[in-house]
């Protein structure tokens, strides 16, 4: 896999709001869009494109989301079912049919991400380790490798770190970001989030890259768009 | 007990005793006659042989009294030789002589004719003698000068070894009769309980869940009927139960078609709600976001608004009144002449008063058009017109828009159905509309009739009834 290549990923749905939704979500973590809003444009694309991974909802006019699965399958692509059909019985026969994964509506970005990324790394192709600057984070060992030397990180900043790096380049809101990093909805533990910022600029030396914005976060910044 | 041996049981019983009554009858008569008839027999040989014994005596008396003088002893000896030669070749009949006091001549046991010390002439006499059953007559031999008895007697017994052979015959025929209507009447109760038994079975395959069995007994007496009715319930049953799963899957199918329409505008609404309050995006995404979750949020609130609506009408009947319709056409002209940037939708009315409810024939109307001004392109016409005809009022919507194909015109009052959802959405709507006016159809009784073409229009037709004048 070329660290240059970005992953392809077809998105079939016939709710507009909710492809870009997705399209918005997976461009920004860095995987290529393409959209179709029925199951016969999606076969169509599917013979003319190489995807990497397929999500595809159910409810679909025309050529309903099992049908097209059944064309899918033999071509041995990654699939995750994106729908509300979220019954025992929907679950089951998705997967059986072969889907890689399936995901219930309503979803949160996060979960959606978090599985795609879980589907790719089945097949190897996830993006596993990201170059940033002059670290190398290696997701599967949870390793964090700074001028080939290993950082001991704690597992939140590396949690923290990871998060940064996956929306590196945007300014991110304090109490979202904690609550993410953190998974709680519980407030005002801003604090622990500066604490920990403040030990990863340490630890990393990157004071220059992890800035605060007055008033209302964080961004990493990068300018090096290198990884893979 | 089951109810096969009852019946045999019963009727077992019932030929037993009436066979064995019927037998003891002609068993009792039989030997009644029997004895009735040996007793007459034999008191007539008694009498013939008394006779004869008689005449022959006077003969020889007058014999030996000319030979001899005195008769007596000579006499006694006659007795006695006739006696013998009554009694030779009758095993069954002994003879005692008498006078007032004494045995003179017996060929009977000692026993017996001690017995007979003390008798009647008058008429004959039955006894047991040595366990035989005997009868006895006694009669006055007819003789000058002195007085004789002569005692017949006979055994009875034959009569009664009559009586005990035939005792025996019926024991041995009651028996057979009893094995041979044991087994006829098995036979015969199983053939009458094989319906019952088929409706036992039906009963059972039914309870289990197989609704189309039926006993389909087809003969007249009151089992048929029985299964007659028997299937006409099991006929209701199925069908009920039917209606019963049909109306459970379309309820499955509204709350799946619902769920859904609820959450993808919530997917969406949360996924960009999420995205604005994580980072500071770009002004191009944030437009984005805040526009999809406005108007996903619209939809929701247009879905929750017909859902309510949908749910009011509910199951029950609205009491019908006089609404005119002509009032109602005016207010839907105003209606859309102030909601509606279209400017061409054209009202024609002719007065008529109609049984049915204002606000029900509205809304009606109103989803109507609306779908119709869904249909058609900004200069597209669309005409709405009322009239009388035959004494029904008529209201038709024309338009020139997409039309439907057969498929569509079918699932049109489906709840949620979109035929292309896109354009329904952009336009906000649900699918419900439609399913709207027929729960409307239906309370006033009557139906829509839908004719459409692709690309050349939809009618869409609805009559009602005419309000009688007051």
């Amino acid at each position: 896999m070329n660290k240059g290549d970005k992953m392809k990923v077809l998105i079939v749905e016939d709710e507009k709001p909710i492809a870009d939704l997705i399209q918005m979500h997976l461009e920004h973590h860095g995987y290529d869009c393409d959209y179709a809003p029925d199951g016969n444009i999606g076969a169509n694309k599917i013979e003319e494109e190489k995807y990497d991974l397929v999500l595809l909802d159910i409810m679909l006019p025309h050529v309903d989301g099992y049908e097209l699965m059944e064309y899918i399958e033999p071509l041995k692509i990654p699939v995750i079912f994106i729908t509300a059909k979220g019954s025992v019985k929907d679950k089951v026969k998705g997967l059986q049919m072969g889907a890689d994964d399936y995901l219930v509506k309503p979803f949160s970005v996060d979960e959606l991400l978090a599985r795609v990324e879980s589907v790719l790394r089945r097949y190897h192709r996830d993006i596993s380790t990201f170059y940033i600057n002059d670290i190398i984070i290696d997701t599967n060992a949870r390793q964090v490798k700074q001028d080939g030397k290993v950082l001991n990180l704690t597992n939140k900043e590396y949690d923290l770190l990871l998060f940064l790096v996956r929306n590196k380049n945007i300014v991110l809101y304090r109490d979202t970001l904690y609550e993410k990093v953190w998974d709680t909805t519980d407030l005002g533990h801003t604090r622990t989030l500066d604490l920990h910022i403040q030990r990863l600029r340490k630890k990393l030396k990157w004071k220059d890259h992890i800035k605060t914005v007055f008033g209302i976060g964080y961004i990493l910044e990068v300018d090096d768009e290198i990884c893979s | 007990m089951k109810f096969a041996h009852k019946i045999i049981i019963s009727c077992l019983i019932l030929i037993m005793a009436v066979y064995s009554i019927g037998s003891t009858i002609m068993l009792v008569l039989n030997h009644q006659q029997l004895l009735q008839t040996t007793i007459e027999k034999n008191l007539e040989t008694h009498d013939i042989e008394l006779f004869s014994m008689e005449t022959k005596l006077l003969q020889d008396r007058t014999r030996f009294r000319n030979a001899y003088k005195t008769a007596d002893q000579q006499m006694l000896e006659r007795f006695s030789y006739y006696i013998d030669s009554y009694s030779s070749g009758k095993k069954n009949t002994t003879y005692a002589l008498y006078d007032n006091q004494n045995l003179l001549y017996s060929t009977m046991d000692k026993g017996l004719s001690k017995k007979l010390s003390n008798i009647q002439t008058s008429t004959y006499q039955t006894m047991t003698y040595d366990s035989k059953k005997m009868m006895v007559v006694t009669s006055k031999v007819s003789f000058p000068n002195q007085e004789f008895y002569l005692s017949a007697a006979y055994d009875l017994s034959d009569v009664y070894a009559e009586r005990t052979r035939e005792f025996k015959s019926f024991l041995l025929i009651g028996s057979c009769l009893c094995i041979i209507s044991y087994i006829v009447l098995k036979f015969i109760a199983s053939y009458m309980t094989e319906p019952i038994e088929k409706l036992n079975k039906a009963a059972q395959h039914i309870a289990k869940g197989n609704y189309k069995e039926r006993t389909l007994i087809e003969s007249t007496d009151e089992i048929g009927e029985l299964s007659k009715s028997f299937d006409m319930m099991a006929l209701e049953i199925e069908q009920t139960i039917s209606k019963l799963q049909l109306n459970l899957e379309q309820r499955d199918e509204f709350m799946g078609s619902f769920s859904h329409e609820i959450k993808t505008p919530m997917t969406s609404i949360l996924g960009y709600a999420d995205i604005l309050r994580t980072y500071d995006c770009d002004p191009k995404t944030r437009t984005k976001a805040a526009q999809y979750i406005y108007s996903e949020g619209q939809r929701l609130a247009s879905l929750s608004y017909t859902m309510m609506d949908l749910l009011s009408l509910g199951e029950n009947e609205i009491q019908l009144e006089t609404v005119d319709a002509v009032a109602t056409m005016i207010q839907l002209e105003n209606y859309y002449a102030i909601n509606n940037k279209k400017r061409n939708v054209y009202f024609y009315s002719e007065e008529c008063y109609v049984l049915s409810h204002s606000d029900l024939l509205f809304a009606m109307l109103r989803n109507i058009i609306d779908n119709a001004i869904k249909a058609s392109k900004e200069d597209q016409t669309i005409l709405v017109l009322q009239s009388i005809k035959d004494n029904k009022c008529i209201f038709m919507i024309i338009d020139e828009g997409v039309g439907m194909e057969k498929e569509t015109i079918d699932k049109m009052t489906e709840p949620f159905y979109m035929a292309d959802k896109s354009r329904a959405r952009s336009l906000g709507g649900a699918g419900l509309g439609m399913s709207i006016v027929k729960r409307i159809c239906d309370l006033h009784h009557t139906n829509l009739i839908v004719d459409s073409a692709l690309g050349i229009g939809t009618t869409i037709t609805m009559t009602l009834e005419v309000a009688k004048d007051e």
